[in-house]
Order: structure tokens, then sequence, then C-alpha cells
């Protein structure tokens, strides 16, 4: 009798492998969203006496930044193998600071290398032979080339009214769009999403003065696509792209695509109009459709506001 | 320390971890690459994806019974590797491979039950050199020239590029073998592509709209889920169409997109196809990972002519048949060309 691997389920007969196997979907993605639940108790409780002390000077803020994520991710859809990706981006943002409240836009532009770990291997092997019995053996590289951008506009409303108090909080929301594509022999980790985020803020004063700046991000409503069940999307009078946007788009709430994102920014200025700042931020994401795609990083940032 | 601070260092300190170490915990590291779970997951990956059970008649459960003792045994990565493509060799299909991460036993064709084997019935040098009197290469896969004043000649080697290079290069080639009273078109070594350039390709010889194939690609574990029925019609494209007689040559090398093209062009009837029958794997083909990262392709489609019948494995029979021998390539003579020349005089 045959036991078939089932991805999607620990309750088959697949048993140690089969558990092995899926990603830590399980329990970690609930983390993030009892820690959002958190900061949002907390800032419900925080807001009352409190002042705002931290609004940047300027009304209109622009940001250039450059940054290095290191991730690693699982894409059951083409492989059951974990990757790791070290990719550079760009990074460009707009800050509007209204009454009460700021608008952003920010918009990154990544690119990288996909390499396995899974093996010391890095290329696959198929040998060939011509006409006048000439044997070639041609390899192909494992590793896949990642590229993507990612666009977001949002607002976040001030909850606190100007004061001395070291902490200003921020609660809002923000729409958002990425595209991450790979170009390689495997299509791991391709994706696009546009989603309605949740979004909350603390800016805290530290003892010298300076701001520590708290960010907390996370999908409420998305719409998710990803390369349909076969992986191959050709149908006839329409390109292979125009398939992948228009033929697997799917609603989703947080319960079936998780995106969170955590970050925390320190800056100082540089000169009277000019604050450099540096950001940590770690991320996690999940989605189940056609098959599991994990993907969690950090990511190292510095940035230049004027 | 207050609740706020307590948050906010928690937070930190969540980013700062996440930084140096649990990546890895966060997407759960697979382990327990065994023989045996690669040939689990590529049964099962075959059992959910592959399109052509039903067409092939292939009882894929008794294969998993004969093959699984083998791979419970099996304690080398050569051993695993005759066991997989003992698997694979069942379904009889030229778009299916395991590439290996050894040099030693680099990869395995189930259509050939090995390697694919050298081609010996067309070298398109003798073509250029012997019989070509002017040749434009547009890429390394496309060009066009003359065989005499009147006579033109297109070869393609692969629909890899992008749609738009193929455009350009048909307005091209049709606009300067316009004059000729027929054209010869070369894809005896057409290694496939992307079926969108087939049908254009063809539709810059057709003279009105007709269905040519079907597709359907799974969509689901069982063996007869399938998406919706696909039509490619082929139909008048780009800005003039070539209406004059052609003749396509074809070989056991033509596969993939190079059939889906002669499928296309058998529809119109100025086009007559000599040489030798295709390869016979019509279906996109996709890439998978087993854990000790192998690659390995299966097909998903299972793809028809205008007729309903399925080529799989079959290929397209010529209408002519024209083989050439190997001794004659090499002393610069293609006999297949010569009858298609005749034919066109």
């Amino acid at each position: 009798m045959k036991t078939k691997i089932n991805w999607n389920s620990g309750t088959g007969k697949g048993t140690a492998q089969n558990s092995l196997l899926r990603p830590a979907s399980g329990s970690l993605r609930w983390c993030f969203l009892i820690l959002y639940t958190v900061t949002c108790l907390a800032f419900t409780h925080q807001t009352q006496g409190q002042q705002r002390t931290l609004l940047p000077a300027s009304k209109h803020q622009f940001k250039v930044g450059v940054g290095v994520d290191y991730l690693k991710t699982v894409d059951l859809q083409c492989s059951p193998n974990l990757y790791q990706f070290l990719r550079k981006n760009l990074q460009l943002g707009y800050t509007n600071q209204l009454k009460k409240g700021i608008f952003l836009t920010n918009v990154a532009l990544y690119y990288g290398t996909l390499t396995p770990t899974a093996t010391s291997a890095d290329k696959v092997y198929a040998k060939e032979k011509d006409i006048y019995g000439h044997e070639a053996i041609e390899s192909l590289e494992l590793a896949t080339t990642q590229l993507g951008g990612n666009l977001e506009i949002g607002y976040l409303r001030g909850l606190t009214r100007p004061a001395t108090s070291r902490a200003v909080f921020y609660a809002g929301g923000s729409v958002e769009e990425n595209l991450t594509f790979s170009a390689g022999i495997l299509s791991i980790g391709t994706i696009n999403y546009v989603s309605l985020n949740a979004k909350a803020r603390v800016d805290y004063r530290l003892g010298n003065g300076r701001p520590l700046r708290f960010g907390l991000s996370f999908p409420a409503l998305s719409v998710v696509t990803r390369l349909p069940y076969h992986n191959a999307p050709a149908i006839p009078g329409k390109s292979d792209m125009e398939t992948f946007f228009t033929g697997n788009n799917t609603l989703e709430t947080a319960r079936h695509f998780q995106n969170a994102h955590l970050s925390v920014t320190y800056n100082w200025l540089v000169r009277k109009r000019v604050s450099f700042d540096i950001t940590c931020q770690s991320y996690w994401m999940h989605y189940y459709k056609p098959a599991h795609l994990t993907q969690a990083g950090s990511q190292l940032s510095l940035g230049l506001t004027f | 320390m207050n609740r706020l601070s307590i948050l906010l260092t928690g937070t930190l300190l969540a980013v700062i971890t996440s930084l140096s170490s649990c990546e890895e915990l966060m997407v759960a590291k697979p382990t327990g690459s065994s023989p045996e779970t690669n040939f689990r997951l590529m049964w099962e990956k075959y059992d959910t994806h592959y399109g052509l059970f039903a067409v092939k008649n292939i009882d894929w459960n008794s294969v998993y019974t004969a093959h699984l003792p083998m791979a419970q045994a099996a304690r080398t990565d050569k051993e695993l590797f005759s066991v997989l493509s003992s698997m694979l060799h069942t379904l009889n299909d030229k778009h299916v491979n395991i590439y290996t991460t050894s040099a030693e036993l680099t990869d395995y064709n189930s259509g050939t039950n090995g390697h694919q084997p050298a081609q010996e019935d067309f070298l398109f040098d003798v073509v250029r050199d012997n019989y070509l009197k002017d040749y434009q290469e547009i890429t390394p896969h496309f060009g066009y020239g003359k065989l005499s004043p009147d006579l033109g000649y297109i070869h393609i080697s692969a629909f890899k590029d992008d749609l738009s290079v193929f455009k350009e290069g048909m307005d091209k080639a049709i606009n300067s073998l316009a004059s000729t009273k027929g054209i010869v078109f070369d894809i005896r070594d057409h290694s496939g592509g992307s079926d969108h350039v087939s049908k254009y390709i063809a539709g810059r010889f057709a003279e009105s709209k007709k269905l040519f194939m079907t597709s359907k690609k799974r969509n689901g574990p069982g063996h007869n889920d399938f998406d919706d029925l696909q039509t490619w019609y082929v139909e008048k494209e780009g800005k003039s169409q070539y209406t004059k007689p052609v003749i396509l040559l074809t070989s056991p090398h033509t596969i993939s997109a190079g059939e889906t093209f002669t499928l296309a062009m058998r529809e119109n009837d100025k086009v007559i196809q000599i040489g030798n029958t295709t390869a016979g794997a019509f279906s996109d083909t996709v890439p998978f990972e087993l854990l000790n990262g192998w690659i390995y392709t299966v097909s998903v489609g299972d793809y028809r002519g205008s007729d309903g019948k399925s080529y799989e494995g079959l290929g397209i029979a010529p209408d002519i048949y024209s083989i050439n021998k190997k001794s004659d390539l090499l002393q610069g003579i293609d006999k297949t060309l010569e009858q298609a020349i005749n034919l066109l005089k």
C-alpha cells in the first residue's frame, strides 16, 4: 500500500517527512497576530495625557535609502528545499506631516540571488552528443535571480496630543502593492499581492533626546496572485504575464495570507534639515495556495531624510 | 519599567533576534533526504501534476508498488538515480527528465530511456555552407536566406526568444522572400519554446482562421482534474502573409513548440511536411526539485490536434518521408532538403 506525502495536512499518512516538510505556519503566524493585538491594546491604554513631541520639523519630507535583506524561504510549489536570499534594495519615500496625522508613500526596488541550502551542489548536469560523436556535459546553475518592487501608500493618525511625553502613538492603514519575480530554473517565491494593511507606529524619545521609532504592519485584506496549480500559465491569446495577473487572483483575509513587518528606526540630524537613519526590520510572510510559501527575513537599511 | 517600555523593548529584541538567527526556524528547514523520501516526493508530484496518465493508459499506483522496494533498498545516489529513471521510463515521455547534481550521473530522459541521442539526420552547417546563397541571421536560433533566386529558406531551431523578436524577424524574412515561388521552412532541430510563437509564425502563412490544437492542464490532485479546455486557432498574423507553397521539414528532434507549430502549419493547404516523424512531446513541462537538489520535469498538460487525437508519444508523421544518412551529411549532402527543393521547382 502506497503512502502519499500530503503537503497540506498533518493528518495524512505521510508521517515523519510530512510533518518535517510542512512550513512552520501552524503556530508562528499567530505570534504576529497576538503581538499586533497586544500592541493595539497597549496603544489604547497609553494615549491619554500624552503629547506629541517628536513630529518632524518639516511638513514635506523625502527619503532615500539603501538596504540589504537576508531571508530564507520555502516554496513548496517548486521545491521542498530551503533557499536563502541576500538582496539589495533601493528605497524612496515621501512623507507629508498633516495636522492630525502623517501621509506616507514608500517605493522599494530589490534584486538578488536565491541559493539552495539543501545541497552543496550549485549546478545540475545534462550530457549531449553531436553528430561527430563528441560528448559534452552541460550544466545549469541552481541559483535563481529574484527581483521585485513594492509600493505603499498610507495614512497614520496621531493618537496623542502635543505634550512632553516620551512617546507618540500613531495608528492607521496603507495600501501596498508588491511583485516578486524569480527568473531561473525554478520560480521560487514568485508572488504578487495588493494588500490593505493595518499599521501602527510609536515614536519613543530616548534619554539623549533622540527618537526611536517602532513600526508594525499586518495585512487585513489582500488580493494574492501566484502561479496556477500546474505552474505553466500559457493560454492562447494572452501573454504568460497577462495570464499570471488576470487568472490567479484570490481575495484573502489575514487567516490565509500573513505578512507581518516589525521595524525599529533610529535617526539623528546630520545637518539642519537632513537626518540620517538606520532601520532594522524583520518580516514573515506565509501563503497557502496552490502550495505553501513561507518567507522570513530581516533587513538592515540606511537612509537620508530631507 | 512601565508597560510601554516592556512592549517596545520586546519589539526591539524581536527585531534584533530576527537579524541574527531565526529565519530558518520560521520557515522550518526540511530534513531527511533519503532515497525513499525522494522517491515518494517524485512519485507524488507526478501523481498530482502529470497530465498524460489517461492518454498513455498508465497505472501510476502499480508503478509505485513495483518501485518502492527498490527505493527502500537504495543506498547511493547512483541507485536512487536508477530507481527514479526506471519509474519515469514507464511514462515514455521525451518531456520528462531528471537532471542530477552529479557530473557523473548527469541526466535521464524518459522518452529515450537515457540521454537524448545525437542528431544524425540534420546539420544546419551543411545547409548554410552548401545550399544557401545568402543567409541573414536574426538570432542564433532564427534566420532566413535563399536556396536559389526564387526559393526561400527559413530556419528556426527554438521559439525561446521573446515574441517581438519573431514578429520583427518574420517581417524581414517575408519581405525579403516575397518574390520567391516557395519557401522551405526548416525545423528539423527545433528544441521547443513558446506556443504563442508557434501560433504567430504559422499565422504569417495563414489565409483563414482554423483550429489547430486544444490544451488542458492539471488543476488538482485527481488524474482527471484539469482546468478548462483551451482552443488554439491559427489565423492571419502580421502585416502580410506568405501564401505560396511551403515545405516544412521535420525530424524526430522536432519537439514541443516545434510540434505545436507543425500542427498549426498542417492546417494550411499550401504546406507539405517532409522528413521524419516528430518527437511526440507536446505538453508544457514544468521543473520541480527533489530534496537532494535534483531537478525533474513534469508534463502538466494534455495537448491534442484539431482532430481531437493526442500525438503524445507518437509524433506527427510527415506527408513524405525522407531521412538523411549520417554519411551523406558528413559529406555535405542534405538529400531531404534537395527533395524539398525539387518539389518546389
